[in-house]
């Protein structure tokens, strides 16, 4: 949130954090920045080994004459696919753990697995392996339906195995760092609550986390929950309106780089992925979303969250990427309703986990991978979805899916009378939207890219079809809400990450008339207008924002960034210092801080503010870049030729570390150093066409005409790297192009210039002034027509 | 004994949910009936004049059963000012008496609780599952037996809210000498039938 309007204007110009938007459940304008991790649970309850063993030993046959007891057959099954929850202090609201536990309720137990109800477990059979599926056997369920036919006998008491025992994994290793959520009273209404409890972390630096666990106190009453960050203030805010722990209604964070948090009851014991670690600031709030359900009586809650901190960075940076579709308009009474979507992925992923997620209406969700070699394979079919049972499922081995294969998903909803779930009686029209009475369309997928430098490739593709995907849901929301603040600053945010600002600003404009006090949307505002450059209107909304909450970060970076495009520098630096103050830890601030600084030659102070800040974050591109940058303006070219190093090795699409040295060293009118080091460049890396474009450019420059042309036609002879996101191409291939033309003007060379020009405008066919001149230059060139 | 009790499940399940005719004539048998109370006495429900008697069969860790309370306790209030009792019958032999005083008090139930370990009123009345209620008019005939309301659909499947109150609507009926419009519903919880010793 904090520095999301900031990000939303500078994509593009900042190297490495390729950010895109993840729509979640109760959650606005998720945004997630590029660096991920593991999904991560935890053993909530593990079993010992000798009891695992004895559990998994095989089970004898299913034909068979002699009766079936509990002690030979029953427990075993019993043990192994319900006690888990079954037992004291878990989920479950009675225990399985004894013959009398399970006799008592033997006939509902064959019930409940004949008709699929338990073990909740939602994926169907033979569509994905998943790891700790719970789901029964054909022959456990017709073991346990024999079993009460034959009377459900005991057998042997002796050869009863022993229950499982219970061991609390955080006791034989405690998490390096337990945060504990203040007690809540849930009362004994009916409805179920949705509550969101804020966690501030105590830790004096940034540290990467391994593995983060949710633990409930009271896991009866806890149907589900899951964990965001927040950069911001806004959920403590919130809490503090609210008399009560914690607050009603929407989350206000994202998840975790690349991680889902969850807990639900019962959940797979998800080990931790090795290599896999995501950073945790200081500063930042953990924000627990919860889902209870009342249990009869007055209920205290309370959670616990536990840390454990990885020893090392990551050497691998998951993505969550959301699927589906947003364009949800569901008809009254309809019911089978089918929401369809694809996405192609535009590299090789390995798909980690799945998490589907709709609301009540949802009746099916299919997701399938159609590869380009026209195989096809179920990723996960689910046939009864019960929004109460969903659950993050992780694959027992990662499933590879190779460039171009399209991912298909499949929701069927019911909007029927009917359909006891229907939380709308009667039926009535059902958009897309985040409450309970709307619906979604939601997968999930947790990923990492097959070759890791390709993962920015990933990230901006899927952040083109996710901000369409989403501009489409909140349009629909607002069809059938036009005032709903949730859809309209979603769409006005979707909007300015397009670039698509007067749009934005006009919804906004909108948005506010409803509530002329909200400070989010005059912030965003202010952003749209700054993106479309109006920064006097801009720095006035801010001012506004900085008026009402003193203490909104974003609104002061704004102000400054505002007062710094109308060339107000000293007052934009004062700005900027107190959005610092504000968030000592972020980035942005201090990069724009340091920006200012270098401008007016404060460079030791500059080099200070960065350096603290890639203590911080020492895993970010651009802050590495803004420290070459001043190592360069110091002259000190070894220095920042390590910095550029390390700047292409976190983003390892941005041009070789010698030729960043050499734009530097340009930039300080050392011309010959510079080419010196283009060459260098060229030696080391032969197949890069960016030494040739400058070697190119420069030879140009020079009037060297001839030369210039030879490396500008070995330019575009070379193969673009496969790790250069799109937009990345389309800026090397717009600049060769207009190199030529430019070079075409030198020469006089007119048929150089129209195929320039032609290639160029293939790039940009929206850019019309490109297509006049050009027709005016083959006019010119077909001579009079008259 | 046992045949008796026997014979009248085989009755009940005759009879099933279809809403057979209301048997208002079938009055309790004090002899068959085998209540208790907390201190282990025998219990008459008919102790107390009443316009009505409802009863709830009940078992402490039934979840649907629990979920209820809150909805029990809006009837107590409304109707036993109008001279309805109400009873928890705990169904499950094993339950202590200490065990039920915590339920009761944890849940807040206002009403007394009663044991029928050998499921005689469950086999009187046909009853199922927990959380089932049953009412009794002035003369002691059974005027409904059923669901609390409809708000679950299954195990695992409830409304946002219910539809029908059906319980209150048999009260109200009740209390007020008219008939019951759904005699008979069908409970959705935990299966009586699994407690028998």
């Amino acid at each position: 949130m904090l520095d999301r309007g900031f990000k939303g204007l500078n994509v593009g110009r900042k190297g490495t954090r390729w950010i895109w938007f993840l729509e979640m459940h109760d959650q606005r304008h998720g945004i997630l920045r590029g660096v991920v991790v593991g999904l991560i649970s935890g053993i909530l309850v593990t079993m010992t080994v000798a009891s695992i063993l004895y559990l998994y030993r095989p089970v004898k046959s299913q034909s068979r004459s002699d009766p079936v007891t509990f002690s030979s057959d029953i427990a075993p099954i019993i043990f192994a696919k319900c006690s888990g929850c079954h037992c004291p202090n878990q989920s479950a609201p009675f225990s399985l753990l004894t013959y009398d536990d399970v006799r008592s309720r033997a006939r509902q137990i064959v019930e409940v697995t004949q008709s699929g109800f338990m073990p909740p477990w939602l994926p169907e059979e033979g569509h994905g392996d998943f790891l700790a599926a719970r789901r029964l056997t054909e022959s456990e369920r017709q073991m346990l339906k024999q079993w009460v036919e034959q009377g459900t006998p005991c057998g042997d008491p002796v050869g009863i195995p022993p229950a499982p025992e219970l061991v609390d994994s955080w006791e034989k290793m405690p998490p390096d760092l337990v945060i504990e959520t203040p007690g809540y009273k849930l009362s004994s209404q009916e409805r179920d609550v949705f509550r969101n409890f804020v966690l501030s972390v105590p830790i004096d630096g940034p540290r990467w986390v391994e593995s983060i666990e949710i633990r409930p106190f009271n896991p009866r009453v806890t149907h589900h929950a899951r964990l965001g960050v927040d950069s911001s203030n806004e959920s403590t805010r919130r809490d503090a309106e609210d008399a009560d722990p914690g607050y009603e209604g929407m989350a206000w964070g994202q998840d975790p780089d690349g991680q889902l948090v969850i807990w639900a009851p019962g959940m797979a014991a998800n080990p931790v992925t090795p290599g896999v670690a995501w950073r945790l600031h200081p500063q930042t709030t953990l924000v627990l979303h919860t889902h209870m359900q009342p249990t009869g009586k007055t209920e205290e809650v309370k959670f616990r969250v536990g840390i454990r901190f990885a020893k090392a960075p990551p050497e691998q940076y998951p993505a969550v990427l959301r699927i589906g579709s947003c364009d949800i308009d569901i008809p009254a009474g309809t019911r089978r309703h089918v929401i369809e979507d694809q996405y192609t992925i535009p590299i090789d992923i390995d798909l980690h986990s799945i998490f589907p997620h709709a609301h009540s209406l949802c009746r099916e969700i299919e997701v399938v991978a159609l590869r380009s070699d026209g195989s096809r394979e179920l990723l996960i079919s689910i046939k009864n979805f019960d929004e109460n049972w969903h659950d993050a499922y992780r694959y027992r081995k990662p499933i590879r899916l190779p460039q171009s294969t399209r991912l298909h998903s499949r929701f069927v909803y019911d909007n029927s009378n009917e359909n006891v779930r229907n939380r709308n009686r009667p039926a009535r029209r059902v958009v897309y939207g985040s409450n309970s009475n709307d619906e979604m369309a939601d997968v999930y997928l947790q990923v990492t890219a097959a070759h890791p430098d390709q993962r920015a490739v990933l990230m901006e593709d899927y952040k083109r079809y996710q901000l369409q995907s989403q501009v489409v849901g909140y349009r629909r929301s607002l069809e059938l809400y036009p005032d709903n603040p949730w859809s309209q600053e979603g769409l006005a945010t979707a909007y300015i990450f397009r670039g698509e600002t007067d749009k934005a600003i006009s919804i906004l404009e909108q948005r506010l008339k409803s509530w002329p006090r909200a400070v989010f949307p005059v912030v965003s505002l202010g952003m749209a207008l700054l993106a479309s450059g109006d920064a006097e209107r801009a720095e006035e909304q801010f001012r506004q924002a900085t008026l009402t909450d003193g203490k909104y970060s974003l609104a002061w970076f704004g102000l400054a960034k505002a007062l710094a495009s109308q060339k107000k520098t000293e007052r934009a630096e004062q700005m900027f210092r107190r959005a610092v103050e504000l968030t000592p830890r972020g980035t942005d601030a201090r990069l724009a801080l340091a920006d200012l600084l270098i401008q007016r030659g404060a460079l030791d102070e500059a080099k200070e503010i960065c350096s603290a800040a890639l203590d911080d974050s020492p895993d970010m591109a651009n802050v590495n870049l803004k420290l070459a940058e001043i190592s360069a303006k110091q002259k000190r070219y070894d220095e920042c030729l390590k910095y550029c190093q390390e700047a292409r090795r976190l983003a390892p699409y941005t041009h070789p570390a010698k030729v960043l040295l050499a734009v530097f060293c340009f930039a300080n009118g050392e011309n010959e150093y510079g080419k010196k080091l283009l060459r260098e460049a060229r030696e080391e890396s032969p197949d890069h066409p960016i030494p040739e474009l400058m070697l190119g450019q420069l030879a140009r420059q020079e009037q060297k005409s001839q030369e210039a042309l030879e490396h500008f036609n070995l330019a575009a002879a070379l193969l673009i790297p496969n790790n250069w996101p799109q937009s990345h191409q389309q800026r090397f291939r717009v600049l060769l192009q207009t190199e030529r033309f430019q070079l075409a003007q030198q020469l006089q060379d007119i048929d150089l210039a129209l195929d320039s020009l032609d290639i160029w405008r293939r790039y940009e066919p929206a850019n019309l002034k490109l297509q006049e001149i050009y027709r005016n230059l083959k006019a010119e060139k077909a001579g009079p027509t008259k | 004994m046992m045949i008796f009790t026997r014979s009248f499940v085989v009755a009940a399940a005759l009879c099933g949910f279809v809403g057979c005719a209301q048997d208002d004539d079938k009055r309790l048998d004090p002899q068959v009936i085998q209540l208790l109370d907390l201190e282990g006495m025998k219990f008459d429900l008919w102790q107390k004049p009443s316009t009505a008697t409802v009863v709830l069969f009940a078992r402490s860790d039934c979840p649907i059963s629990n979920r209820y309370a809150p909805e029990i306790r809006r009837l107590y209030e409304a109707y036993h000012s109008r001279g309805v009792e109400f009873y928890l019958v705990y169904v499950d032999p094993r339950e202590e008496p200490d065990a039920i005083r915590k339920h009761l008090q944890e849940y807040g139930y206002p009403c007394p609780g009663l044991r029928d370990p050998k499921h005689t009123l469950v086999a009187h009345c046909g009853a199922k599952t927990t959380p089932e209620a049953v009412v009794f008019g002035r003369n002691r005939g059974m005027t409904y037996r059923g669901r609390v309301n409809d708000l679950y659909v299954d195990f695992g499947q409830a409304r946002t809210e219910p539809t029908t109150y059906d319980l209150a609507d048999a009260i109200e009926s009740t209390v007020s000498g008219r008939s019951v419009t759904n005699p008979r519903t069908k409970a959705i919880g935990c299966l009586i039938e699994d407690l028998k010793d």
